[in-house]
């Protein structure tokens, strides 16, 4: 199998030698493999040897090149072991080290230096109206606007703006009044398509002034103050809600081919998707037309929830019984387990009756102490879900959202300590749950859609597994198995021959076809994924880790 | 002052960013300051391997540069006038010579072609596209009965008074700027937004880094570290507050990854020397636990690794 491992030649120094594209020279390096194990090489994946250098040359500008190799340190050239007496823990490297990274450092810069040009065919134009935190794009081209932007009803005060971008002329005095939709973006939109080279922003001026403003055919006809990429960063991060980080973690996705979307309205012409409601089950509610922020009534109901539940926690606590349990008439509270007149019990029963008395999972709500009783969370955690992010080629309706792939809170890495389990539960309240992982294609299994089953019948379906296994432990198919390999392919013929006639005392057929149809699913892939998804990104000053967070539901798999 | 003229770092809610590729140059190669390179790159949009401008600056970076007096921090807000009418006009203009002048070097070229047009391209494909476009113009004058489309837009072409309107179907390259600097109603070395200590910038409070003993600490290790020559870069991935470079981390692996504690007696779990170690060892770096003493403002040293023994 694994002959690279025996093998010694394989982990000897292999020298790899690559040529730089845009220089010439043949450049030789040699790279340790003792220092370039498997191990490493997965640690500095995300440590990242950027190789800039197959970034040019600029005609072969929209390959993707693969990163590049490093080194382990720069060794100290004699010169400078000459000039110190103690050698700085950074030499600065042999000559060729030093060109190596001299040719890095030029292609980074020369690739980050590409000035931002588009065709007047494929730009776009928007203005920036820094009092409302939004762009009007007047202007759009390109496929990004069947993802990005939502159309507006605004007072029509700058008829100019729309006259001139429609070339039509309106009447200016009764445009005071009218009510227009428009296209607008999102601050975070703003910015990634201003710096993708997608749209030429302009602000909004301030102050009319009474010079007729100073337009170009050739810019969009818009009368503003057009802005770089540095200003609209400047202007558009801290509104309606953005941070640094949200942008950033939205940029990255977008450059990955997500449509992302806002999961709370930052307006009210906004389109969400149908927000999940946690008191019941999902349920379609077709209302696209109140497109409501789905926020006040549903955390006020949300809260009532709580308050409820954690009144019933209180309660039975006076009467010694645990709570979230409807005690049976037949229920005896001096014999709570099961008693068969003969002792000799499986730990599964006992364990299953175990498991009806003491509450389990996450239905159970958390144990709140006195102390904290004010509802502390919702207003000042940092924990809330941030965006809806879609997944790349799925049809998206802007008016319409469907349910969204994933939910991302965004979080500084830097002021925000870890969740707490109230947070993390506030969170998992407000996402729905996901079908479990479809189980790996082996032989016929069916997708098992058995996981909000409940513990009962999964109980009572283990034990009679159990049973069976236990008093037909040679069934049919091991036997014969275990008979084909000793004998010949006529035998096997005939015995099969033989055999049909007395199937029944070999296996008996109910027990195979549950077998079959309903195959007990692995539990450890569905326990892995967990019900509910969070992805939380925290970013550190540009470094953005994306971490998923799952609920599992344990207390629907018993493994006993 | 430094001998140069001081990098100016542009600050917008609470964080510094360098735009100008030159600057951004002489951080890394002059300063050792590498930053985050956090942009979409124009041409390559749809990626997140290679990033471009801005450079976003981690917080001890930027202490560390004010207080060297290597950079300055510019109140970026602060730094936009309202345009004038008269540098709104220039602004225009130039753009508008710079587009007047790529039409006409298209025009110029779609002549030349039209007059030689075997000069431009091969014979072969030179015939192939006349057949193409005596295809098309057919295909056209047959749709639309009349073949006088075809004509007028050929006529509006050519004729260079009719430019703005030709430009249409010419098309020519928008720039849109990165850097502010390239606008002129930008003045950022104007007096009101220029600040070279930082106890002004968090007076004012666009600027409030070090505000904690722990941050402080942060601070004073990046310096201790830079200062002995390391490169510095984050650490987040690899479970601590920095990762320490022997030399640019464009070329090189990190040695260390550093975690830093605010006091030589702060508490440290053993489990936390496990997970270090543990996590250092598997990315082949030795874990640094850096003590800052705000007492005598020294930094302590402290690596771990695996022993290794069996």
């Amino acid at each position: 199998m694994d002959d690279d491992l025996e093998q010694p030649t394989a982990v000897a120094t292999e020298s790899q030698s690559y040529t730089r594209l845009d220089t010439g020279i043949g450049v030789e390096v040699r790279i340790d493999k003792g220092h370039q194990d498997e191990a490493d090489a997965e640690g500095e994946a995300e440590d990242g040897g950027l190789d800039w250098t197959k970034l040019l040359p600029a005609s072969a500008r929209p390959i993707i090149p693969k990163r590049g190799e490093k080194e382990f340190e720069p060794r100290f050239s004699s010169l400078h072991h000459s000039t110190s007496d103690v050698p700085a823990p950074t030499g600065q490297g042999s000559s060729l080290q030093q060109q190596i990274l001299h040719l890095s450092r030029t292609a980074m810069f020369d690739a980050i230096r590409a000035p931002r040009t588009i065709s007047s065919k494929l730009v776009s134009y928007g203005m920036w109206y820094p009092e409302l935190g939004r762009t009007h794009v007047t202007v759009s081209r390109g496929v990004h606007f069947a993802t990005m932007g939502h159309s507006a009803p605004r007072p029509v005060q700058n008829d100019m703006i729309t006259a001139a971008a429609e070339g039509t002329k309106t009447a200016p005095d009764s445009a005071s009044e009218k009510l227009q939709k428009r296209l607008e973006l999102l601050p975070e939109e703003t910015i990634y398509l201003v710096e993708r080279g997608s749209m030429l922003c302009y602000k909004s001026p301030s102050v009319t002034n009474a010079t007729p403003p100073l337009t170009s055919i050739y810019l969009g006809n818009i009368p503003g103050a057009p802005m770089s990429v540095q200003q609209v960063y400047t202007e558009c991060i801290s509104r309606s809600g953005l941070t640094l980080e949200k942008y950033q973690v939205y940029a990255y996705l977008k450059r990955l081919g997500y449509t992302v979307t806002r999961a709370e309205a930052p307006d009210p012409y906004y389109h969400l998707p149908t927000p999940y409601k946690p008191t019941s089950t999902i349920v379609e509610s077709p209302s696209p037309s109140e497109q409501a922020p789905p926020s006040l009534l549903w955390r006020l109901t949300h809260h009532l929830h709580h308050l409820l539940s954690k009144l019933l926690s209180i309660l039975p606590s006076f009467h010694l019984l645990p709570p979230r349990l409807s005690p049976s008439p037949t229920f005896d509270w001096w014999h709570p387990l099961p008693t068969h007149p003969h002792p000799p019990q499986s730990y599964a029963s006992i364990f299953a009756a175990l498991r009806n008395i003491i509450p389990s999972g996450h239905k159970v709500p958390l144990h709140t102490p006195p102390s904290q009783k004010t509802d502390n969370t919702p207003a000042t955690t940092p924990y809330r879900i941030f965006y809806n992010v879609y997944k790349p080629n799925t049809p998206f309706r802007k008016t319409t959202p469907g349910k969204p792939d994933f939910q991302v809170v965004v979080v500084n890495a830097r002021t925000t300590p870890m969740p707490t389990l109230y947070e993390l539960t506030d969170l998992f309240d407000q996402v729905p749950e996901v079908p479990p992982p479809a189980p790996r294609k082996r032989g016929m299994t069916t997708a098992a859609s058995s996981t909000n089953k409940s513990l009962g019948q999964g109980q009572g379906q283990q034990q009679k597994e159990n049973k069976e296994g236990t008093a037909k432990s040679s069934s049919a198919p091991v036997a014969q198995q275990e008979q084909t390999r000793s004998v010949s392919e006529n035998t096997r013929l005939w015995l099969s021959w033989l055999r049909w006639p007395f199937s029944f005392l070999f296996s008996s057929p109910t027990s195979t076809q549950t077998g079959q149809k309903n195959p007990k699913p692995n539990p450890f892939p569905v326990l892995k994924m967990g019900k509910k998804i969070i992805i939380i990104a925290a970013v550190d000053s540009g470094n953005i880790s994306f971490f998923r967070f799952g609920q599992g539901s344990f207390e629907e798999w018993p493994m006993i | 002052m430094a001998a140069h003229d001081p990098i100016p770092l542009i600050l917008a809610q609470n964080t510094a960013f360098v735009w100008d590729v030159d600057d951004i140059a002489t951080l890394r190669t002059k300063h050792g300051i590498c930053g985050v390179l956090s942009g979409t790159l124009p041409h390559l949009s749809q990626q997140n391997v290679f990033l471009g401008v801005p450079l976003i600056l981690m917080p001890e970076e930027v202490v560390y540069l004010v207080q060297k007096e290597i950079a300055v921090l510019i109140d970026d807000p602060a730094a936009y006038s309202t345009p004038s009418n008269f540098d709104l006009t220039s602004w225009i203009t130039a753009q508008e010579e710079s587009v007047e002048h790529q039409l006409s070097i298209a025009q110029m070229k779609e002549r030349k072609e039209r007059l030689a047009p075997g000069r431009a391209m091969s014979e072969e494909a030179s015939r192939k596209r006349r057949e193409r476009e005596e295809r098309n113009t057919r295909a056209i004058s047959e749709t639309t009965n009349g073949g006088t489309e075809p004509r007028s837009t050929f006529t509006s072409a050519l004729s260079p008074a009719q430019a703005p309107i030709s430009s249409a179907a010419a098309g020519y390259t928008v720039l849109i700027p990165t850097e502010s600097n390239k606008l002129p109603w930008y003045q950022p070395s104007n007096e009101r937004c220029v600040y070279t200590l930082l106890a002004d910038t968090k007076k004012k409070g666009i600027w409030t880094f070090p505000s904690t003993l722990h941050e402080c600490a942060r601070c004073s290790i990046f310096r201790d570290l830079r200062e002995k020559g390391y490169y510095i870069g984050g650490g987040i991935k690899f479970g601590g507050e920095y990762l320490v470079y022997p030399g640019d981390p464009l070329r090189y692996h990190s040695h260390f990854v550093a975690s830093v504690h605010e006091s030589p007696v702060s508490t440290l779990h053993p489990m936390e020397v496990v997970a270090h170690g543990r996590l250092g060892t598997a990315t082949k770096k030795a874990h640094l636990l850096c003590g800052w003493d705000d007492e005598t403002k020294e930094v302590s040293y402290l690596s771990i690794e695996w022993g290794g023994f069996g």
